[in-house]
């Protein structure tokens, strides 16, 4: 197995002085998925927000690409290659669907023009926005806005794209597009950090499994070796505390 | 005709308030209660290089735009950036411009000054209506400023950032956009083309101590009667504005203009409450 893009290690963070996440340590492959699972309120999001730069580490490290992020402003990371896409289809609403996709690319420091023809990259994955490329974004559907979300992510060309909960609200056939979608995007040696609640969908796609807890890991492990989902989806609800 | 023009004229200049406002208020989401102030303080500059210094235009507008952005820079540093919410943002700005005001009357004192206009003050005669060739400048300053940083919001990539900032200021960062750049930016912008809109509008109004307040409440109805946010929602709430004050003024007395003004601001807010161009923000669930 390759070195990991991004290796995060006895992880400790929060909001300001409320700590939520207490030791969460988690590695991400290129050209793999690793899904982070957990129930409500057990640190995963908080945990993004850290690599991603958002909420400030308290404790132990995060390396991406061979260096320590500490202290590596938010923006900055995103011009390092990490994009982060919010729960909740965080697009901005009252901007057409190509200048979200223009402003995806913001990170890159190139012409507008040039930005223009990156686009087209995004229309060929999600070939309904090339359609609605002059509608707000906030006229779009759930799943439409969504793939917003998740192009203006891969418009600033990153090596590791971090997706929050992208099936949260979606129906559930649009759930399994999306999911496909995802898994098609590690094939160009994408480094794949997917949080989600839907234990059996994200199980299907990933590579490697990391499930938490109030804030520290309980299962780590590749998906090969897990036999019986179950037992994994009992570990996620907190049900269980012990290994698969 | 001429009343008109004069309305327009007037209009002008609270449109130009408004579109300080304006600018700020894309970035930041917090308005920039100095504003006005700033361009009061552009036509001080104005007289001091015209009267004073006997400088030739150019030099002028130079000189207030970079002694006007740099007011403007170090008002983002003490009374913008380390308040971290816009409420207390409104107070901040707002005891800035009175501190400029108090500063502006220690210098050049309370009397008015008068700032020649440097093209000439012969009176222009067009379309059956007088007009002096500032008070053109002035209005096709407006139209043309709006024109400008409309397209630019619409077409340079920090132009989308920058509206991209005022709905979702985190969203932005994570698209690698430095908010606190570019609302330092925003406002060193400001200053700059309130410097500009000092020397224009100084041969109108004077420059004088009083006009920051006098200005910066009709560029606020101005604003509110275009709606918060809209550029040409401003031009045209300042233009309304002028031409209603004149109008009121020549008809019923002057003692009416400041009511009028306010009477239509009532109507507009009572019938559309995000004023004439605003947009409703809408909740998502």
């Amino acid at each position: 197995m390759t070195a990991p893009l991004l290796s995060v290690d006895g992880l400790a963070t929060g909001y300001g002085d409320l700590r939520v996440v207490w030791n969460v340590s988690f590695q991400v492959w290129p050209g793999r998925i690793t899904a982070l699972l957990g129930r409500n309120g057990s640190g995963k999001t908080t945990s993004l927000r850290a690599v991603a730069g958002l909420n400030p580490v308290h404790a132990g490290s995060i390396d991406y690409d061979g260096r320590r992020l500490d202290g590596v402003a938010a923006h900055k990371r995103v011009r390092a290659g990490i994009s982060y896409v919010q729960e909740g289809k965080r697009v901005f609403r009252n901007q057409t669907v190509e200048e979200n996709l223009l402003l995806g690319g913001y990170s890159l420091g190139v012409r507008r023009s040039t930005l223009e023809a990156e686009c087209a990259r995004i229309y060929e994955l999600f070939p309904i926005l090339q359609e609605k490329r002059k509608h707000p974004a906030g006229s779009l559907s759930g799943g439409q806005q969504q793939m917003v979300a998740i192009g203006q992510a891969l418009m600033a060309k990153p090596k590791l794209l971090m997706l929050d909960e992208p099936s949260g609200g979606l129906a559930p056939a649009i759930v399994a597009e999306v999911m496909s979608r995802i898994a098609a995007l590690k094939e160009s040696g994408l480094a794949i950090l997917l949080v989600e609640q839907a234990v059996e969908a994200a199980v299907d796609v990933a590579d490697h499994v990391t499930v938490l807890d109030v804030g520290k890991v309980t299962l780590n492990l590749p998906v090969d070796q897990i036999d019986d989902m179950e037992r994994l989806k009992d570990v996620c609800m907190g049900r269980r505390t012990d290994a698969a | 005709m001429t009343l008109i023009y004069a309305g327009l004229s007037l209009g002008a200049v609270y449109a130009l308030v408004a579109v300080g406002y304006n600018i700020v208020f894309i970035a930041s989401h917090s308005f920039n209660f100095a504003q006005a102030q700033l361009m009061m303080v552009g036509a001080f500059v104005a007289y001091l290089g015209y009267v004073t210094l006997k400088l030739p235009t150019v030099i002028v507008i130079i000189m207030a735009m970079t002694a006007v952005m740099l007011v403007a820079a170090f008002e983002e540093r003490i009374a913008v950036r380390p308040v971290a919410d816009h409420q207390t943002q409104l107070i901040t700005t707002l005891g800035f411009g009175t501190v400029l005001t108090g500063l502006v009357q220690v210098i050049w004192g309370t009397q008015p000054l008068q700032v020649p206009f440097a093209g000439g003050d012969e009176v222009l005669t067009f379309l059956g209506g007088r007009m002096f060739p500032d008070e053109l400048a002035l209005v096709v300053f407006a139209v043309a400023l709006v024109v400008a940083i409309s397209a630019y919001t619409q077409r340079r990539l920090n132009g989308l950032a920058l509206v991209a900032m005022s709905q979702d200021e985190e969203a932005a960062t994570l698209r690698g956009v430095s908010v606190r750049k570019l609302t330092f930016a925003a406002f060193a912008v400001t200053g700059l083309l309130s410097g500009v809109m000092g020397v224009l509008i100084g041969p109108k109004t004077y420059a004088v101590a009083t006009l920051g307040a006098a200005l910066a409440l009709k560029g606020f109805v101005a604003l509110a009667i275009g709606g918060f946010g809209s550029m040409y929602g401003g031009l045209i709430g300042g233009f309304a504005v002028g031409l209603v004050e004149q109008h009121v003024a020549r008809y019923f007395g002057s003692g009416f203009s400041n009511l009028s003004v306010f009477a239509i601001l009532l109507l507009v807010l009572l019938i559309r409450p995000t004023g004439l161009f605003g947009r409703v923000q809408e909740r998502t669930v």
